[in-house]
């Protein structure tokens, strides 16, 4: 047991290391930029800085981010508030449905979103809407994307404030509005900066919504340099994005380490109220907003793709092989994600270490990059060690494989399993191992009785949220995926998007929600149960 | 399962070395890997039917051509690429430069038109999409469509006009106009264009699609979109350039090559054979709209024969001179 620990901990230190491998990528990229295969010679990081158009880039990255934040804070945020305080009819139906915009990826979202609410789609044409620009199309994807995280986030604050509290001002004298400032908002303001973070996080790392739309943010502009092998220009928006995240990152732990200490020492839940009429119009237009652009819009119109492709006769792709692809790589991924948080979970959950909090940091940090910019910087990473080791087969070794292409998925999703995989670590009992030693338990039928039954829910929890995540990635499968030959559902919808082919977009697309919504749907129902 | 494939495929491949000399054995159906940077929605069911057709197995990796260009000159002489499949038949110059093709035979090459070929045999042209203008039928009539790609900056055209500034083809065509026009006169065009404020998409279908709705009169695109949209309900209609040699008339040419040092040269090469062969051609033409190269097949139906001729001398290597286009974009706000 000993050695496991030690293997444990080395394990979180290597997942230490890798993270910081995409950033050396970068680096590279930024001080020793490869020539330009085109013959052109690579611009310099000052040059690249100094074009007006490049401003335009951070300046758009952090509108949208901002603006994402505060649409998400209002959308989810008051949905929060009327799912926990107010009573309505179909209040818990339309909170489940509220979640199903997390089983599908921004960028289906957006394409359908475009392509209906356009001067010329199915709803944009009757009502005579204009042609809304990329920047503005893509924060309300955002928003209705990221409203459904605000709103588990601020809803879990509000489930633990007490009414006590309330009811101490209100017979003091205080109005709602002033009952709300000083009873309610000190307890949610962690939530809320936390949940705020979270969908600034979010949009500034995006890629799908702003991809699909042509917004000129850095995200977008790094994957097009690295598609036309601009990589100097690849390597200075990778700079920027770095820039950009880094002190959000940080505001983001201080403020979840803000919520986590505030409790209520016998919370009671204050009663529900039957809202006015303006609070019951505001609570369901933001649902019909959420579950109609983020659920019902997707579904409807990329049904109507595959029906138009039905309708006129027009050949379709044969969908089971890239169905096939996707379960594999993701079921892989996750695994390889696991694998990856295993050791830093155990090395976390077990006591207060310095270590401990180093590598709860570097994981999240890791998965705060944006997915463009981890696999940038994999892929800048090999090249680099391929050119100074004169290994082609290395290159092709590492790219072909997939071993990039896991490492990339491994990284990106690492926090997302490492979260449920620390609870589960957290929850486990050392004296069990202890007591399982005292009664002569050999150590596999140990593991086998009692720590795989304690850990498992944990373990299966992380499979299957990293399952999800990795179904819907786009960024990362498209540039260190494609060398694999795997060709899955998301590679599949945006070749197909890309050429204009709807109908064969539009089934994969929804292929990939069901497996994606099945997988939700065990997570959920599965979670409940533990 | 991949693992678990590969695995079955080495345990049913002895070591042959410690058994005795046996009969020479039929030989298996060679295999070659393909880069393509093609898209699999246009190429992938064609490449489907290459073993059925040539005996030649092969296996297929999508990418942006830039990128595989890249690999192939990092991965050197072990790449497991045998033939690379261009978007841009331009970009394999950055190959063929480094020396990294093996030049294809004469009588291969001299089965597609001159203009459709390598001037260094590095590479074949498969096949074509026609820069054009797609117009709305229901306003404009071919007679009152600008003569030159010059006068789409009459300022007639002010608010009537659509276009892809960040998509690769409108950047090659640039490319294409700084060959022709040099960087003074291109820029002060993109000027004079961008002061009657076109509309700008992400890319060529969109446009198509507002030119059909009216939602513009004109858009700046590749011709083969167009055929994938449902005709009846679509009133548009391309238009090239009736100038013989004008330089809107750009043809942005597919082309494969195979890489020196491949292992397999015969199967790559009879691929290659089987890419400009009469039938595949009539894929490209019937299947994906596009221009084929082999003299004597016949476009799409739909699609209007072009005459070489009429195209604007330019060469393919200049369409992938996009480095100082990108920069010229930047400074004009466009990129």
């Amino acid at each position: 047991m000993v050695t496991g620990r030690r293997a444990l901990k080395v394990g979180a230190l290597v997942v230490l290391a890798l993270a910081v491998v995409p950033l050396v990528g970068v680096a590279i990229a930024v001080l020793d930029p490869a020539p330009d295969p085109f013959g052109g010679a690579a611009p310099s990081l000052g040059s690249v800085l100094a074009a007006p158009r490049t401003l335009d880039l951070v300046v758009n990255s952090l509108l949208l981010s901002v603006g994402v934040a505060a649409g998400a804070l209002g959308v989810g945020g008051w949905l929060a508030w009327a799912e926990q305080r107010l009573d309505y009819p179909g209040r818990r139906l339309l909170g489940t449905l509220g979640l199903l915009p997390l089983a599908i990826p921004s960028y289906l979202v957006a394409a359908t979103a475009a392509s209906a609410l356009g001067p010329a789609g199915f709803i944009g044409a009757p009502l005579g809407l204009p042609r809304a620009s990329g920047l503005a199309m893509a924060l309300g994807v955002l928003v209705v994307v990221t409203a459904p995280y605000v709103q588990l986030v601020v809803g879990a604050a509000l489930a633990r404030t007490s009414a006590a509290e309330e009811e101490a001002a209100r017979t003091l004298g205080a109005g709602p509005g002033r009952r709300f400032r000083v009873a309610v908002l000190p307890r949610l303001r962690p939530a809320l900066a936390f949940a705020g973070l979270i969908s600034l996080l979010y949009a500034i790392s995006d890629f799908g919504a702003v991809a699909v739309l042509d917004v000129p943010v850095l995200t977008w502009r790094l994957y097009e340099a690295v598609r036309t092998q601009s990589l100097a220009r690849a390597g200075v928006y990778g700079l920027l994005l770095v820039v950009l995240t880094l002190p959000l990152f940080g505001l983001s732990r201080w403020m979840r380490g803000a919520g986590e200490t505030r409790q209520v020492a016998n919370p009671r839940p204050p009663t529900r109220r039957r809202p006015g009429p303006v609070a019951l119009a505001a609570t369901l237009l933001g649902h019909a907003v959420v579950i109609g652009v983020g659920v019902a819009l997707p579904l409807a119109t990329m049904g109507g793709w595959v029906a138009d492709g039905v309708r006129r006769g027009l050949p379709f792709a044969s969908p089971w092989g890239p169905l096939g692809d996707t379960a594999l790589a993701a079921a892989l991924g996750a695994l390889l994600t696991l694998a990856l948080a295993i050791g830093p979970a155990w090395v976390a959950g077990r006591g207060r270490s310095r270590l401990g909090a180093a590598v709860e940091q570097g994981v999240y940090l890791t998965s705060a990059l944006p997915g463009v910019l981890l696999a940038f910087g994999l892929v800048q990473v090999a090249l680099s060690l391929s050119r100074a080791l004169g290994g082609g087969a290395l290159y092709q070794a590492l790219l072909g494989s997939g071993a990039l292409l896991g490492l990339g998925y491994g990284l990106r999703f690492v926090a997302e399993v490492f979260g449920p995989l620390r609870s589960a670590v957290i929850g486990f009992d050392p004296r069990l191992w202890e007591s399982a030693r005292v009664l002569g338990a050999p150590r596999l039928r140990f593991a086998a009785r009692v720590a795989l039954p304690a850990l498992g829910p944990g373990v299966a929890a992380g499979l299957l949220i990293g399952f999800i995540a990795i179904l819907k990635e786009l960024p990362v499968t498209l540039l260190l995926g494609s060398a694999t030959g795997l060709r899955t559902l998301a590679f599949r919808v945006w070749d197909r998007y890309n050429e204009a082919l709807l109908h064969d977009a539009g089934l994969s697309g929804l292929l990939l929600v069901g497996l994606a919504a099945a997988a939700l749907a065990f997570t959920l129902r599965w979670r409940r149960h533990a | 399962m991949l693992l678990l494939l590969a695995a079955l495929a080495c345990s049913g491949d002895p070591a042959t070395p410690t058994q005795p000399a046996e009969p020479p054995r039929a030989p298996e159906a060679p295999t070659i890997t393909i880069y393509s940077g093609r898209g699999e929605s246009l190429v992938g069911p064609l490449l489907d039917r290459v073993e059925a057709e040539t005996g030649v197995k092969v296996e297929v990796q999508y990418g942006s051509t830039p990128e595989l260009v890249t690999r192939m000159l990092t991965e050197g002489a072990e790449s497991p690429a045998d033939l690379i499949f261009a978007q841009d038949s331009g970009s394999l110059g950055a190959l063929s430069k480094a020396g990294a093709l093996q030049p294809l035979p004469e009588e291969l090459l001299a089965q597609v038109h001159p203009t459709y070929r390598a001037a260094d045999g590095g590479w074949i042209g498969t096949s074509g999409r026609l820069r054009v203008l797609v117009y709305n039928t229901d306003v404009l009539t071919p007679a009152e469509l600008p003569a030159t790609l010059w006068d789409l900056s009459d300022p007639k055209w002010k608010g009537k006009l659509g276009w892809a500034p960040s998509n690769g083809s409108f950047q090659a065509h640039v490319s294409a106009l700084r060959h022709s026009w040099g960087d003074e006169k291109t820029r002060e065009w993109l000027k004079k264009v961008q002061a009657n404020q076109p509309a700008v998409y992400p890319k060529n279908s969109p446009q198509v699609e507002a030119a059909g709705k009216g939602e513009i009169q004109i858009g700046w695109v590749n011709h083969y979109y167009l055929h994938r949209f449902d005709r009846q309900s679509t009133p548009a209609e391309n238009y090239r350039f009736p100038t013989a040699g004008d330089v809107g008339n750009v043809l942005m040419l597919a082309g494969v090559a195979i890489r020196k040092g491949t292992d397999e040269a015969d199967a790559a090469e009879k691929v290659v054979r089987w890419m400009v062969s009469d039938k595949t051609q009539q894929y490209f033409a019937t299947e994906t709209y596009e221009y084929p190269t082999r003299p004597g097949v016949e476009t799409h139906p739909g699609v209007p024969a072009l005459d070489p001729a009429e195209l604007a001398a330019v060469p393919q290597s200049a369409m992938a001179d996009l480095g100082p286009t990108r920069v010229m974009l930047q400074e004009l706000g466009l990129q």
